[in-house]
């Protein structure tokens, strides 16, 4: 009686911590944020937290710049682009990763999952020389997008062969048991089985690429150039708050776009 | 619906012998059985008959013709999986469907045969539920139904009943036989499950250590198993190693007549089951024995007697009322005794 009173005392306190714990990191995680969103709404020309007075001047302002209309297109053009291409490419590498049998699947993965661990800025250094060598570093959209899958195919692959792993390979045996070709099956089974890992690493490349700096910073150009890389320039020369404007306008979109694919087809993962 | 025949298939992973020189044959129409303990290479032998393991030497035929090189999705081959492989994406009623869908066939064709196979397995109104609402049994159903519904030539069985509980298992035991028997379709069941197989097939193969050890009617086997390890596995309690003599068999010294037709002076094994042995007054008795141990059941009694027969004591079992103690004189019928080759 007594040590189940206390295994319910150590459990109410182990919740609590944890409870604890999570608001800490939200706070932390969540301040600064915060504090970026309620100053964009200010009405006075320089940043100050809390505003003055709210209004939605910068936001006007905003979008009133012809380099903030243009880059978000490219920067959404891009983005969409690059994620395609990525959940593609990542499909095929986490499949040949959780199915496969080569000899060459170690080197594979390597180099694969690299650009996780690399620096950004050091692969886009990299990348900007290659380009300069190759007298290529005029093509910004490409080289972009090139960039951008670079940097994205990780993360598809990472889901994806998390969620083809844990997928029991005998569904796809009943596939081809019931008539199906292995080409059906990989459409009918294993591409449905794969879905969550799909949806979250094309969310988190999607985001990735629509936020990137430390690369693109490196392959942007006359010809192209994204968001970030504008507002970053933005900042450099001016201390108005533009860049907080645009910093909630991208966190709103950012957002959006996880809300929208949780619920058009995130809702059904699990169905 | 065709005949389904193993000639001499042997199957290796690496240096491993998985299946050794496995053949049999099922007819049109029957339900053959492979049993035998965990790892002995049952599920290989199934998966070499439908296609997902290519056989290291030996052929599979389907009615009569080598389909070795024909790939699963073609070989129109029913499967029921152990863990039933449900797609967990799908409904009911569309995991049933799928393997007509795969056929190209329309969709009011599709609806019907649907319907059609759930009713036949007892689950006519599930079609909109999916493979987590279900319960065991009903899940088996499903697997059932989606590979009936394709008309199979055969229909390969993995341990279908292992994953259900006790009861369950028994009344989808008799329904699995009601079903199979409805449709004709020749069916391939894998078990190591002694009484399911027996109580289900035409012919039961038995399998021990990647070798195929008898093929049989339920009957011959229980009657005549061949050797030591299918005497065991059939649950007969004494296996005593003897000598053949010209009208019977020798065991540590005790002449016992019996029936058989091997040569004299080979090495065999004897064997008799708990239940064969007779209590015999002082002057019938072929043996004596003290009782050394002994454990009641609801129905009958176990006693362990030492006999110079063995080291080990033999078992022998009584009607409930029947109550032994101290030395016993004991006696076998001739046709009793089961001559075995030795492992
Ligand atoms: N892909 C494989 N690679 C290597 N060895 C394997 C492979 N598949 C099976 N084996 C081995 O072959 C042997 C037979 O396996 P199999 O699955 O046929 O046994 P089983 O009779 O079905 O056993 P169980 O009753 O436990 O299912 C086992 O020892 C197993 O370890
Ligand atoms: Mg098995």
């Amino acid at each position: 009686m007594s040590s189940s009173r206390a295994e319910n005392a150590l459990l109410v306190a182990g919740k609590t911590l944890s409870v604890a714990m999570m608001v800490a990191g939200f706070l932390f995680l969540l301040g600064p944020i915060v504090i970026v969103v309620i100053s964009s709404f200010t009405s006075a020309s320089y940043l100050t937290f809390p505003p003055p007075e709210f209004s939605l001047r910068w936001y006007y302002e905003v979008f009133s710049l012809s380099w903030f209309s243009r880059s978000i297109v490219t920067s959404f053009v891009i983005a969409i682009i690059a994620t395609a291409i990525s959940a593609v490419l990542g499909i095929l590498v986490a499949r040949a990763l959780a199915r496969g049998t080569f000899r060459a699947k170690a080197i594979v993965e390597f180099v694969v999952l690299t650009p996780l661990l690399l620096p950004i800025v050091v692969l886009g250094f990299g990348l900007f020389n290659l380009l300069v060598t190759l007298a290529l570093e005029g093509h910004n959209f490409v080289n972009l997008i090139g960039g951008h899958i670079m940097i994205t195919v990780p993360f598809v692959v990472r889901s994806v062969w998390s969620a083809m792993a844990g997928t029991d390979i005998t569904l796809e045996e009943a596939s081809l048991g019931l008539g199906a070709t292995p080409f059906e099956t990989f459409r009918n089974v294993v591409l449905p089985m794969a879905r969550p890992g799909i949806i979250s690493g094309g969310i988190l490349a999607f985001t990735m690429s629509f936020n990137d700096v430390s690369l693109s910073i490196f392959l942007t150009g006359p010809r192209a150039s994204t968001l970030p890389v504008e507002m970053m320039a933005h900042i450099e020369y001016s201390a108005d708050p533009t860049p907080a404007a645009i910093s909630t306008i991208m966190l709103a979109i950012t957002l959006i776009i996880f809300a929208v694919t949780s619920r058009t087809v995130g809702l059904k993962i699990f169905a | 619906m065709s005949s389904v025949e193993v000639r001499n298939l042997v199957k290796k992973y690496g240096d491993f012998t998985a299946v050794r020189d496995a053949s049999f044959r099922a007819e049109t129409g029957s339900l053959i059985s492979i049993l035998g303990p965990s790892g002995c290479g049952k599920t290989t032998t199934l998966r070499a008959i439908a296609g997902f393991e290519t056989a290291t030497s030996g052929d599979i035929l389907l009615d009569d013709k080598p389909v070795n090189d024909i790939p699963p999705w073609r070989r129109n081959i029913g499967i029921v999986f152990q863990s039933y492989a449900l797609f967990p994406f799908m409904t009911v009623a569309d995991n049933v469907g799928y393997g007509l869908k795969m056929r190209k066939m329309d969709r009011d064709q599709i609806a019907r045969k649907t319907d059609d196979a759930l009713n036949r397995v007892g689950l006519p109104d599930s079609h909109l539920k999916y493979p987590r609402q279900l319960s065991g049994g009903q899940r088996q159903r499903v697997a059932l139904a989606r590979a009936l519904v394709i008309e199979p030539a055969v229909m390969l069985l993995d341990e279908p009943l292992s994953a259900l509980d006790a009861k369950l298992r028994d009344e989808m035991r008799f329904e699995l036989k009601r079903i199979q028997r409805q449709s004709g379709v020749t069916t391939l069941l894998v078990t190591h499950d002694q009484e399911e197989a027996f109580t289900l097939s035409d012919q039961i193969v038995v399998m021990n250590n990647a070798v195929v050890k008898q093929v049989g009617s339920p009957r011959e086997i229980w009657d005549n198993p061949n050797c030591a390890f299918v005497a065991d596995f059939i649950g007969i309690e004494n296996i005593l190693p003897a000598e053949r003599t010209t009208n019977g068999v020798r065991i540590a010294g005790h002449d016992f007549a019996a029936l058989s037709d091997a040569a004299p002076g080979s090495d065999i094994m004897a064997a008799f089951r708990s239940s064969d042995l007779e209590l015999a007054g002082d002057e019938a008795g072929q043996f004596a024995g003290q009782v050394v141990g002994e454990a009641y059941t609801g129905n009958y009694n176990v006693y362990q007697v030492q006999t110079g027969l063995s080291e080990a004591p033999i078992i022998l079992k009584t009607g409930k009322s029947q109550r032994l103690s101290g030395t016993i004189n004991l006696k076998l019928a001739p046709d009793r005794i089961k001559i075995l080759e030795r492992d």
